[in-house]
């Protein structure tokens, strides 16, 4: 209280926030109170005082801490924060590394064109130089061959080669290189498994399983028998025209085979790669059950071992046929490219041309480019086949999206696949009309009736020429029962269902009414009573006639319309017939698709 | 990708060189078995779908004269031991020479092949007596001259050395 009333800048933000905690803790009962109550009193007056000296800030304290800071007051303050974070300690780019790495990540799956256009600057200087690096080292190993070819050394050279039957090129190589690594094995010590190995592309190699094998042999054996007379371990292996060097380590060894004489700092490398293997891959090695899966990390060091330096040569002007034939050289190699790249070129448009012409593709892309975009019907032939070789020889990463095709020949693969019509039924497609002809069964005349509208590429459908089976047999089978007969007894009334040729009668129209049911159609029966020669008209009996046969017609589920009671006919009379009651058969089948 | 070190061993003569010649990848000279004491070869299987190549150390015979050298058996993941079925006393070799692989490890696969059961009219022992005999390894019981076991007899090696120790 006293220091706040002798400070003369209490009002400044620094005197305050010193204040603020202080007020709280001083002790009142200590000072004077003027009379007034202690305690809720005193309380309130503290509060009050540090309103009045604090509130604004305690205000703004509380929102800081409610509120999370905006956007536009990080914007102003991150860049600052950032660069300190950055200049004092790594921190910060731990932390932002995953974020970064995933940004990239998905920037090079999702718009892989622009991040190359963005590092292109850094990219396209390392390319040159590397292809200035390869054009330099080729067109110095051709000077080198060129330079021999009809020299007495080169002519000796080309005696060499037809004498061993090796390449004139591979004996040039190995005369004139000062050593040349051809192969790199690094093999698990204790075992004398290859771990993994890497090896120049040269003729005449061994298995690497083997020769590690037998490497690590070789070594157990010169330990086994110079033990204790200062042997320590194999370094170096020489055998005429090569040399084997020894890395070793304590759980794994590095062997190169070298051609030449090789520097001391070939065997410096081995060591140092040695080393880096065995401390990257240390747990790997130590828990080495036959697995080398995981060592095919180390593929790349090894490969950086292979390789080989050129002898020195004495200092020559390049004479003007070298010159010449480095120029020939060069478009040779530029003819070559240029051939290679023609001959890619062909093969594309042959391959464009393959899959414009064959049904169910649809593709975008031209002979310069590598990446084409198609459509492909699922029902096309696939690509292997439409394409033959040229697949593996137009180097394209195709883009396929599924699409269906309205080309005839696709549209009639649809509809076999569709409507899966039996061997007897043909389709054919004619402007997009489907004629179906043959023989099927009324079932799948139906269902083929009910899909084949959807299919598409159809716009009609011709079934003219399709037979169907069953409405075939059902319309035969009424023709044959239409005017059946059913024979009464002489002025008898009674149907005797007994009678062989009644009961069969009866079944057959049963039968034929089950096939119209099946079929979806109606049975229809007229009954027409026909009375014999020595019957008089007599109509009562007629309709009894009729309604037995109604009656057991009914029993067997069928309906039926009386017709008539014809009496006998004179002639009818003439050639004796019967009395009984005919009847008229019709089926009424649902209309045909 | 699985490689595995297995120690070919048996004694002189029972037929360790045929049975690698018939079925084993084998690109080195016999030589080396009588200069450095060991051969390596190698054989290619499918097991199960898992590919392993089972490099085999084709060790020099072992007789009174000469013994396997230890480093040898070093790493071997399995043991290889070959008896003569027409000689009965190579089979105290095989039980030697298991001896000395358990001593180096004693979680080693091993797989006992009793070689020229071709030869029906030598046997020393009947087959049964054989089994009977090896009942402390896996056995089968082979031809290198009409290639009968061979492929099983490595098959079952290669199928022991993929399971766990």
């Amino acid at each position: 209280m006293a220091d706040s009333q002798a400070n003369p800048d209490r009002g400044r933000p620094d005197d305050v926030s010193r204040l603020a905690p202080q007020v709280p803790s001083t002790e009142p009962s200590s000072e004077p109170t003027n009379g007034a109550a202690p305690g809720g009193n005193e309380d309130r007056k503290w509060a009050q005082l540090r309103s009045l000296l604090v509130g604004p800030e305690t205000e703004r304290i509380e929102q800081l801490e409610n509120h999370p800071p905006k956007p536009e007051h990080l914007a102003t303050v991150l860049a600052d924060a950032v660069q300190r974070s950055t200049s004092a300690n790594g921190e910060l780019a731990e932390a932002l590394r995953p974020s970064i790495e995933k940004g990239l990540l998905t920037s090079a799956r999702k718009n892989p064109e622009e991040l190359a256009e963005a590092i292109y600057p850094v990219l396209g200087p390392a390319i040159r130089r590397s292809i200035r690096a390869a054009l330099a080292a080729s067109l110095q190993s051709l000077n080198v061959a060129l330079e021999n070819s009809i020299s007495p050394q080169g002519i000796r050279w080309r005696l060499e080669a037809w004498r061993t039957g090796k390449p004139f090129s591979e004996v040039v190589l190995l005369h004139s290189l000062e050593y040349r690594v051809e192969q790199v094995y690094w093999i698990h010590k204790q075992t004398g498994v290859l771990l993994n190995g890497a090896s120049a592309n040269v003729d005449g190699q061994r298995d690497p399983d083997l020769v590690s094998g037998m490497l690590a042999a070789i070594q157990d054996f010169v330990q086994d028998s110079f033990q204790g007379a200062g042997g320590g371990e194999l370094e170096q292996i020489e055998i005429s025209g090569f040399r084997v060097l020894l890395a070793q380590g304590a759980k794994s060894g590095l062997a190169a085979l070298v051609r030449g004489i090789p520097p001391q700092q070939l065997s410096e490398d081995m060591s140092a790669t040695l080393e880096s293997l065995q401390r990257r891959l240390g747990n790997e090695l130590d828990t080495f059950d036959g697995e080398v899966t995981p060592f095919e990390v180390a593929h790349r060091e090894l490969e950086g071992l292979l390789g080989g330096q050129a002898k020195a040569r004495g200092k020559r002007g390049m004479g003007p046929w070298l010159l010449g034939a480095a120029l020939a050289g060069m478009l040779l190699w530029w003819g070559g490219s240029k051939v290679s790249s023609e001959r890619l070129e062909s093969s594309r448009e042959q391959a464009l041309a393959a899959l414009q012409k064959e049904p169910g593709y649809w593709i975008q892309g031209d002979a310069e480019h590598s990446v084409w975009t198609g459509l492909r019907d699922p029902l096309a032939r696939p690509l292997d086949q439409v394409l033959g070789d040229l697949e593996g020889q137009v180097k394209v990463d195709w883009s396929w999206q599924a699409f269906q095709s309205i080309d005839p020949a696709i549209v009639l693969k649809r509809a076999h696949a569709v409507l899966e019509p039996p061997a007897s039924v043909t389709l054919k497609l004619v402007d997009q009309r489907l004629l179906v002809g043959g023989l099927a069964s009324g079932a799948w005349s139906k269902r083929a009736a009910a899909m084949a509208p959807g299919i598409a590429g159809i716009q009609s459908i011709d079934w003219s020429a399709l037979v169907d089976q069953d409405r075939q047999a059902i319309e035969m089978r009424s023709r044959s029962l239409d005017g059946l007969y059913l024979p009464f007894g002489n002025r008898s009334g009674a149907l005797d269902q007994a009678r062989p040729e009644v009961r069969a009668r009866l079944d057959a129209i049963r039968a034929l009414d089950a096939m119209v049911l099946a079929y979806g159609g109606v049975l229809r029966i007229e009954l027409a009573s026909v009375l014999g020669q020595d019957e008089s008209y007599d109509r009562g009996l007629a309709e009894k006639r009729l309604q037995e046969v109604q009656s057991a017609l009914a029993k067997l589920g069928l309906a039926c319309t009386i017709l008539d009671v014809q009496p006998a006919p004179k002639e009818s009379a003439a050639v004796g017939s019967k009395p009984g009651v005919r009847l008229g058969v019709r089926a009424l089948l649902p209309q045909a698709p | 990708m699985i490689r595995k070190k297995v120690c070919l061993l048996g004694s002189f003569a029972v037929g360790k060189t045929s049975l690698v010649r018939r079925f084993l990848h084998s690109e080195f000279s016999d030589r080396y078995q009588t200069t450095v004491g060991v051969k390596v070869d190698k054989k290619e299987l499918e097991i199960d779908g898992q590919a392993i190549t089972l490099v085999i150390w084709d060790l020099y015979g072992e007789d009174r004269w000469q013994e396997v050298r230890g480093s040898y058996l070093r790493g071997a993941s399995g043991g290889f031991l070959v008896a003569d079925a027409t000689r009965l006393e190579t089979l105290d070799v095989v039980r030697g020479l298991a001896q000395r692989l358990r001593e180096q490890d004693p979680d080693i696969h091993l797989q006992v092949v009793v070689n020229k059961v071709d030869l029906r009219d030598g046997l020393a022992i009947p087959l049964a007596e054989w089994r009977a005999r090896i009942d402390w390894a896996p056995l089968t019981f082979t031809s290198a001259k009409t290639g009968e076991g061979v492929e099983q007899a490595f098959d079952a090696l290669a199928r022991a050395c993929l399971s766990p120790r």
